[in-house]
């Protein structure tokens, strides 16, 4: 140890050098606490800004998306005097020939960077026009720094720029421009700002349109406030819980010099709800060519096409839809794809098709015997028959004059007369409830924004002089009086087919959420007895839609010999003086509507398709001719399709597959041979 | 004296103390760098360490006495590089600072060297000279010290040598020189100053001096609207006023390691060297601030607690130049940053990247430890070994 002297005097060199060292101390505690706030204020200013939150994205029932948000970048480059450069107007002191070489550097390495898309610029014009328009942004640019004598200003790149590489590119030209700064006695510096935006993109734009709807680059408005950047329009795009959940926050910065940089991620963005439907991407393909189809059959015939058309597939067993597809006219005669979405938004009298839903009914109740005969003369029935002391004002008829029918034959050859016969037995109470048994007039379930509910008589075989009414208990046995969406007719025989009450449905439930069981009111003997009757609609040599029955005998032929399809047609036809016609003319004239709902297997029906058709001024317009083809192929196909997934799952499972049996959960399968 | 015996006695509290503020320096190089074309500074940081240890690893087990020795040689060897310099060394910024080594990516900067060695040769002159009057107690010494300041401010690179009079300050206070003799020194450098400002010193210095006295008159309204205040930020003020932003806008806890915005948007020049300290306050805040410095307050305590216990002056007195050099380079450092001094550029030994600072203070260091691992040397009645 040193003397006492010389240890006296390092403690004193030690406290010398620890003064400062707490002066130090003592001036950071000012600016750090003190003046944090105040220096903050001055040179940082704080604001807080959004950051996008993506819509929901909407799947299909594999998990494929059909809609989903896409980034894409908004680019901006932001020029700027270097720091140290005197003056407040730094841009105003330079050359003008300078800025135009600068201007000139700019764009041809914007442009460099931008090539590095490679769907970019394939066409030489294309990049001329970017060239020039880039030219223009970068001059505007340079203008307003003079004008304004800011440092640093900025202009616009591409508004959605999402490619990877080009992005990169852009990046990289930031450094490089940094850079060149060394070198020059007079440059600038570019910065990059990429805001992120969101693109909705939609995998079958051709062909679910009209389901999965659209939304537009324009911001969503309730009560006056702005609910999100972009505003859904129609379809599925237009459920709520798509919507952005809450937008993120950042911090935007902006130093002494008023440069402005975005830092502090303050809360992450809350996307919109995933929505996962019981659409089928490949079976909504098929859909939608095969409306497409059946206009074109339209078309071939009558010389123009319909004014619009809709198909329907629905998977019975759970009554979720699997394919809506929509045609509509546009007035040059081709397809207008952002038309009304036909499924939920045109209204139809369903016609014969409902006549199977009440005869069921009556066998039900006991009040028909199936071997009974029918007496279906003269052909047709005068108002006063049936409704009194309403007079007689108007005629039902049969297209063709049948004698007594057996309770089949009504239905094979859709007698309106047979159906009448049978569905009065109902009663007025009875034919109430078989309007509300089949929903008819109430939402199918299936909770697409913007569909329709219908209409149904408010009253069934009134006694009131009101002619509206009067016939409305009859009509309604063969489809009149009644206006219904293709989805409604869907779920009524949705509600046939398993004998309760059924809700159609295009979004998967929340797990756990077991739905509504209703009570049964149609037994199963009865369904077998009045499907069998519906087979003969296709296959009978009367039946309404023997063509289709031909075809089905000829894939049979072909080796699916298991293939069966049932269904029943129908074919309403109202007159009107303001008729719109597909070309947007208005005339007098009948406004006819083919329809068909069908569904295969038989036995126990897996799929069921609803198609309609409506053309005004066509005679001979049937639902059996134009409706069933489309409507049974699309039942083919989802049978074929729903025999192989079958298969794979059986041959993964190594288990042995017996053909036309029935697969493990006993619905029985297509086979071909 | 055997391996195992020095490493027995090397004061391993120091060795921490220097480990953790080089830890500290690597990762706010990195964090100084991050994002920008200067990453690779961090490994180079690395790098510089590495090698500083392993030189500081030789200089541990060589016996200090040797130094003694060789002190004069080596001040030579300083005074001759910092000649050399404007004979061959490479203009940067428009300073004539260091020699470029070709082929490695590295550039010597004698005068960081020309520190220690003027440690060893003050030393070495005070050695016996507990009782000396003016001439051997303070005109000589200053002399030695004047010597490659005046080379160093030729460079011209005036904060690096303004750092070479504290030490001899303190190496004469420590080897027994009148304290009032070194206050009389100290007024008349005062006064020196102000010739040296119609003399020698250049405009930019000036204008540097000029800044910092008028920003103690600049008020919030001064900085919002007054155009000259606002063109001097844009100018001369731009990088202390820059530097001040960042260490105010760090508050208590900071903005968080790599989220400080003036060093993560380029705002802040040379924040990896001559500003490391205001990305540092920046990211970690009063707290973070408070800790650094500590840290050095404690290697300086650290240091002079082994110069305590070391009887023989030599080393007594190399450790005590040693801690002055590092304590007052540090607080100068500090003090730029907070805009308490004139803008300057000096690094902070062991934080800032570089690496003739980080080798030299290693060096530095390594010699003090080296001492401290030999508290009663055997020295000849000359004085060597």
């Amino acid at each position: 140890m040193i003397e006492f002297r010389d240890r006296f005097r390092m403690g004193l060199m030690f406290g010398t050098l620890a003064v400062p060292f707490v002066a130090v101390i003592v001036r950071l505690a000012d600016l750090q606490l003190v003046q944090s706030a105040a220096a903050g204020a001055r040179s940082i200013p704080l604001k807080t800004s959004s950051i996008p939150a993506q819509r929901g994205r909407i799947l299909d029932r594999h998990g494929e998306e059909l809609a989903c948000d896409r980034p894409v970048y908004e680019v901006r480059a932001e020029i700027q005097a270097v720091p140290g450069l005197p003056g407040a107007d730094p841009f105003a002191r330079v050359d003008l020939e300078v800025l135009r070489a600068f201007k000139n550097r700019v764009v041809t390495d914007v442009l460099w960077a931008l090539g590095k898309d490679s769907d970019r610029f394939q066409d030489p014009a294309a990049r001329d026009a970017v060239r020039e328009t880039l030219e223009k942004r970068v001059i505007r640019a340079l203008e307003r720094a003079v004008d304004s004598e800011r440092a640093a200003i900025d202009f616009l790149i591409d508004r959605t720029l999402d490619d990877a590489d080009a992005i990169a590119a852009l990046r990289s030209l930031d450094r490089r421009s940094k850079s060149r700064v060394r070198d020059e006695a007079v440059t600038w510096r570019m910065f990059l700002h990429e805001n992120v935006r969101f693109e909705r993109v939609y995998a079958e734009p051709d062909h679910a349109a009209g389901v999965i709807g659209l939304v537009r680059d324009e911001p969503l408005v309730v009560d006056g406030q702005k609910v999100a950047d972009r505003r859904p329009v129609s379809g599925l795009e237009r459920l709520a819980s798509l919507l952005p959940q809450q937008d993120g926050e950042h911090s935007r910065l902006v130093d002494a010099l008023s440069r402005s940089m975005w830092i502090d991620r303050r809360r992450e963005p809350q996307p919109g709800a995933e929505v996962r439907t019981t659409l089928d991407r490949s079976l909504q393909r098929r859909a939608d060519v095969e409306v497409a189809r059946a206009a074109e059959d339209v078309a071939a015939h009558y010389g123009s096409v319909p004014e619009w058309a809709g198909l329907v597939l629905v998977d019975v067993k759970t009554g979720g839809i699997l394919a809506a597809a929509s045609y509509t006219a546009a007035k040059d005669g081709s397809r207008d794809r952002n038309g009304a979405f036909a499924p939920t938004q045109r209204l139809f009298p369903p016609g014969s098709v409902v006549k199977p839903l009440h005869v069921a009914m009556v066998l039900e109740r006991g009040l028909l015997d199936w071997n009974e005969t029918i007496d279906c003369r003269p052909g047709y029935l005068a108002g006063s028959d049936f409704v009194r002391p309403v007079p007689a004002r108007r005629t039902i008829r049969d297209s063709h004059q049948n004698g007594p029918l057996p309770v089949s034959q009504v239905l094979i050859q859709s007698s309106n007369i047979g159906a009448i016969r049978i569905g009065l037995r109902l009663g007025p109470d009875g034919l109430d409830e078989y309007l509300q048994r089949y929903g008819f007039g109430a939402p199918s379930g299936a909770e697409l924004p913007g569909e329709l509910v219908g209409t149904v008589p408010s009253q069934i075989a009134s006694q009131s002089v009101n002619e509206q009414y009067v016939f409305a208990g009859p009509s309604v046995l063969f489809g009149y009086q009644i206006q219904a969406t293709i989805l409604q007719v869907a779920r009524a025989y949705l509600t046939f087919l398993s004998g309760q009450p059924r809700d159609l449905r295009l979004v998967e439930p929340e797990a756990g959420d077991q739905g509504v069981t209703s009570e049964r009111f149609l037994s199963s003997a009865t369904l077998d007895t009045v499907k069998s009757a519906l087979v003969g609609v296709l296959e009978d040599e009367h039946g309404t839609a023997r063509r289709v029955g031909a075809w089905i005998k000829k894939l049979r032929v072909d080796g699916y010999v298991d293939l069966e399809i049932a269904g029943k047609t129908g074919t309403s036809q109202y007159s009107s003086s303001k008729a719109t016609r597909w070309d947007g003319e208005v005339v007098n004239g009948d406004v006819r509507t083919a329809s068909f709902v069908g569904f295969t297997p038989v036995r126990e029906p897996r799929f069921l398709a609803v198609c309609v058709v409506q053309k005004v001024g066509a005679s001979s317009f049937y639902g059996g001719t134009y409706a069933a083809p489309a409507a049974s192929r699309l039942l083919f196909e989802a049978l074929v399709r729903a025999s192989k997934e079958s298969t794979a799952r059986l041959d993964r499972s190594g288990s042995t597959r017996v053909a036309g049996g029935a697969e493990p959960g006993g619905s029985a399968i297509l086979s071909r041979r | 004296m055997t391996v195992g015996k020095v490493l027995r006695h090397v004061d391993w509290w120091v060795v921490l103390l220097i480990a953790t503020i080089s830890a500290v320096g690597v990762l706010f190089v990195h964090s100084a760098t991050y994002g920008s074309d200067l990453e690779a500074l961090a490994r180079k940081q690395v790098l510089f360490l590495c090698a500083g240890t392993v030189l500081g690893a030789v200089v541990v087990f060589v016996p200090y006495a040797r130094f003694l020795r060789g002190a004069w040689a080596v001040y030579a060897l300083a005074v001759l590089a910092l000649v050399g310099l404007f004979f061959f060394g490479s203009v940067l910024n428009g300073a004539r600072r260091w020699y470029r080594m070709p082929g490695v990516g590295f550039a010597l900067q004698p005068s960081e060297f020309a520190k220690l060695a003027v440690v060893l040769a003050l030393a070495a002159w005070f050695r016996f000279r507990d009782k000396a009057g003016l001439f051997e107690g303070l005109l000589v010494p200053i002399g030695i010290t004047a010597l490659p300041v005046g080379l160093v401010f030729l460079q011209p690179d005036f904060g690096s040598s303004l750092t070479f009079w504290p030490i001899l300050f303190a190496v004469a206070y420590a080897a027994g020189v009148s304290g009032r003799r070194l206050l009389a020194f100290g007024a008349s450098g005062l006064a020196l100053l102000v010739v040296a400002w119609f003399t020698v010193l250049a405009e930019y210095q000036k204008t540097r001096v000029r800044v910092w006295l008028e920003h103690l008159g600049w008020d919030r309204a001064a900085v919002e609207g007054d155009p000259a205040v606002r063109e001097m930020l844009l100018g001369d003020a731009y990088q202390p006023w820059q530097a001040l932003i960042a260490i105010g806008s760090g508050g208590v806890s900071g903005h968080g390691y790599l989220q400080g915005p003036q060093s993560r948007f380029d705002f802040l020049p040379y924040r990896y060297g001559d500003y490391i300290f205001a990305v540092l306050a920046e990211e970690a805040g009063l707290l973070g601030s408070i800790g650094l410095i500590g840290l050095y307050l404690l290697l300086v305590l650290g240091l002079l607690r082994i110069a305590v216990r070391t009887r023989e002056r030599f080393g007594r007195l190399v450790v005590v130049g040693v801690a002055a050099w590092l304590g007052a380079q540090s607080f100068l450092h500090v003090a730029v940053c907070a805009w308490m001094l004139p803008a300057t550029g000096l690094p902070l030994p062991l934080v800032s990247q570089g690496g003739s600072v980080t080798v030299a203070a290693v060096l530095g260091l390594a010699v003090a430890l080296g001492v401290g691992a030999r508290p009663e040397p055997v020295l000849g009645g000359d004085g060597y070994s």
